[in-house]
């Protein structure tokens, strides 16, 4: 039972929180308004309980509100005004030649066309696996050894998934500022919807809307882009593909209508991490079924990237992922229509498997000095890979309510090959 | 190509927040302190919780110990809360008022469990204020039983917290008791009909096979009557006195919130500057 007081402390925590980072940074559109009103939201809908998953216990709940509390602080307490809106107007960089000075950002944006070959073989194997698989049984088995990447898990790990999300990213912040031709954009944008149908999963494709609303949000507020009638157009085409990829692979699973699969689904996906993290604390116990992991799952990311190498030196080498997904990769029921969940343990279960309550109150500071710091950066330097650094950063803070990217590679790889491919930065800081 | 050049002024940094502490250095200790200190009177003065926790192991599905004919299939719950009917039934008792109304009745009289204030009812009569009492008491016995499924091993998790721990102690074996005895009594009773119904068909019938089949139905639900009232549940870990106490947490929430009141602390003094000018601001509109 959540009693009222919950809801004092969760709305006078948002509310002082929006305000303070507002008149910290004189903007609305900053990384806390971003975290708290999202976090905010879906820990008022969880609580509400309106779709029969099980509600967490107010001491979750009093945890996830310390998270909040932790990341804001940090992040107002180093929030800046760097008010840049005067210098700038929208697409004056529209003739900055940035692919002639960048010429590897310029082969690394040609070489997506052997992406979009690659990528369609395995779409023309996926439509063949799926003649014989329901979809459902597809998307289990994509990424094991019986699926669609049978054989080329190397390249999925370190060529495909990588190339589909940076070229995405790269492209967005370009065609934003105006320095990089659309066909690249669209190329990218192709190359992620062929990657979503290979893999049947909708992710890649919420990243890309997000991201660009996000972006566009940032851009507009700096003076550095304009609102047209057309985005919104266009940014009607991914959602309608998420939609039609959520019925599809729900639709063979129940005979419910189209609205009610995507009303449950969408409110499963986005609170049922928090009873899963209730779930965790509740069942799993410190030195029993695990020991903390200090920051190995923090910085999960750069172990899964690293492991194939360092296995050629420690043979008997484990990733911290591995005994984490122990934990939470089996599918469990959560009560409602959360009768298989699995995997999304909110980025606290992260935090609290390196550290316990302590991991929670200081990787959530850090996290929230990480985004502010980006933040200011790119106000004071509007470059595409600050640009990018926040969109990415943003993204990960407003989806952390399901899980902590930063434990797998991909999130590790953009940092890395945005900073190499987009180290000719568009301002020079005298 | 010209290069693009904008130049910004650094007016703030991590050394100006540090100089700024330096500056507020009273305002900085005296934010710390107050959580501190505040943190410390809180748990010297606030009642402990004891909790007392039990772990039971729901009997195993079967056609001996569920009535219910659908058995999980291939990992799908069909219940909704629990693939397991057996410990979809516990759960479904523990959550009912019905249930919670027995130790209502028993315990109407103990302090250590409901305090109902007197003047809140003073002005209801007899009725109104015994509903409202039986209304508070069950919401008061589901916040202080807690009960989790551990759906990896099939167990659940029956805990008590309450100020008194050898009253706590008392409560969850007087609980347990209670729960196995109700769940056995309720089985029996669906089941009976069932027994009702066959005894009066053998009645009615004259055909010695008929007879003889339905006989044996009926052997067959006296042997199901008895297995349901012996085998609901065992106790896996059986309640104990507590040892300590599950708060305060004294060590834990000095420490946790002295460092939260020196982040808020630095968060307060990096606004200092901010405010300072908006304070000017309005002081400048006014004159």
């Amino acid at each position: 039972m959540i009693p009222d007081s919950f809801y004092y402390v969760l709305i006078l925590l948002i509310f002082s929180f929006v305000i303070l980072a507002w008149i910290k940074c004189g903007s609305l559109i900053n990384p806390v308004s971003y975290f708290n009103i999202w976090w905010g939201s879906f820990l008022f809908i969880s609580s509400i309980n309106l779709v029969g998953i099980r509600t967490p216990r107010i001491e979750t709940y009093w945890m996830f509100l310390l998270a909040l509390s932790a990341y804001s602080i940090g992040s107002i307490t180093l929030l800046e005004n760097h008010n840049t809106k005067k210098m700038m107007s929208p697409g004056c960089f529209k003739h900055y030649d940035y692919l002639s000075e960048n010429k590897i950002l310029k082969i690394f944006l040609y070489l997506q066309i052997i992406t979009f070959i690659i990528l369609l073989f395995f779409f023309k194997k996926s439509l063949n696996m799926l003649t014989s698989l329901d979809p459902g049984t597809y998307r289990y088995l994509v990424y094991t050894d019986e699926g669609v990447f049978q054989g080329h898990k190397i390249l999925l790990n370190y060529y495909l998934r990588p190339a589909v999300f940076i070229t995405t990213f790269i492209t967005l912040a370009g065609v934003f500022y105006g320095i990089i031709k659309k066909r690249f954009f669209i190329l990218a944008v192709v190359n992620i919807f062929l990657y979503s149908m290979v893999i049947l999963g909708r992710s890649a494709i919420i990243l890309i809307v997000f991201c660009s609303i996000i972006g566009f949000l940032y851009m507009y507020d700096t003076n550095l882009i304009k609102l047209k009638k057309r985005y919104l157009v266009i940014l009607i085409i991914p959602i309608i593909f998420v939609i039609t990829l959520s019925i599809f692979r729900k639709s063979y699973a129940s005979a419910k209508s189209a609205t009610d699969i995507l009303y449950d689904y969408f409110i499963w996906y986005l609170t049922a991490p928090f009873t899963a993290f209730d779930f965790f604390l509740h069942n799993f116990k410190t030195s029993v079924d695990y020991d903390f992991s200090i920051c190995r799952s923090f910085f999960g990311g750069i172990e899964e990237f690293l492991e194939p190498f360092i296995r050629k030196v420690y043979p008997n080498f484990n990733q911290i992922n591995n005994s984490s997904h122990e934990m939470i990769g089996q599918f469990r029921d959560l009560g409602g229509i959360a009768t298989h969940h699995n995997s999304h343990y909110t980025m606290l279960f992260t935090f609290y498997r390196d550290a316990g309550l302590y991991g929670i109150l200081i990787y959530s500071y850090i996290f929230g000095v990480s985004s502010t710091v980006a933040y200011n950066s790119f106000r004071k330097n509007p470059s595409v890979f600050n640009i990018i650094i926040l969109i990415l950063l943003t993204y990960l803070s407003i989806m952390s309510t399901t899980r902590w990217e930063f434990m797998y590679s991909w999130t590790w790889l953009i940092i890395l090959c945005s900073f190499i491919l987009t180290r000719k930065l568009i301002f020079k800081r005298n | 190509m010209p290069e693009n050049k904008i130049t910004l002024a650094d007016d703030f940094n991590i050394f100006n927040l540090i100089r700024n502490v330096w500056i507020n250095k009273i305002l900085f200790i005296s934010i710390i302190s107050v959580f501190g200190i505040g943190s410390i009177v809180y748990t010297l003065v606030v009642d402990p919780v004891w909790e007392v926790t039990s772990i039971i192991k729901p009997a195993d599905p079967s056609e001996e110990t569920t009535l219910n004919e659908a058995s999980p299939i291939i990992g799908l719950s069909l219940g909704g809360y629990s693939h397991d009917p057996v410990i979809n039934n516990i759960l479904i008792t523990l959550k009912s008022d019905t249930f919670l109304e027995i130790f209502y009745n028993r315990y109407k009289n103990e302090v250590n469990l409901f305090e109902f204030d007197k003047e809140k009812f003073s002005d209801k009569d007899s009725s109104s204020a015994e509903e409202l009492k039986r209304y508070e008491a069950i919401e008061r016995l589901n916040k202080i039983i807690d009960f989790h499924v551990n759906t990896d091993h099939n167990t659940i998790t029956i805990s008590v917290r309450l100020k008194d721990k050898y009253f706590a102690y008392d409560f969850l074996n007087d609980f347990l008791k209670t729960l196995k005895e109700y769940i056995a009594e309720q089985n029996i009773q669906e089941i009976e009909h069932d027994f009702n119904f066959y005894t009066e068909i053998t009645k009615n019938s004259n055909d010695p096979i008929i007879n003889q089949m339905l006989e044996k139905k009926l052997m067959e639900k006296m042997e199901k009557k008895f297995k349901l009232s012996s085998n609901v549940f065992r106790i896996v870990q059986k309640p104990a006195v507590p040892a300590k106490r599950v708060f305060p947490k004294r060590t834990m929430i000095v420490i946790l919130t002295t460092f939260i009141g020196s982040l808020i602390s630095f968060m307060t003094i990096s606004l200092i500057p901010v405010l300072n000018k908006i304070y000017n601001l309005l002081k400048d509109t006014n004159s």
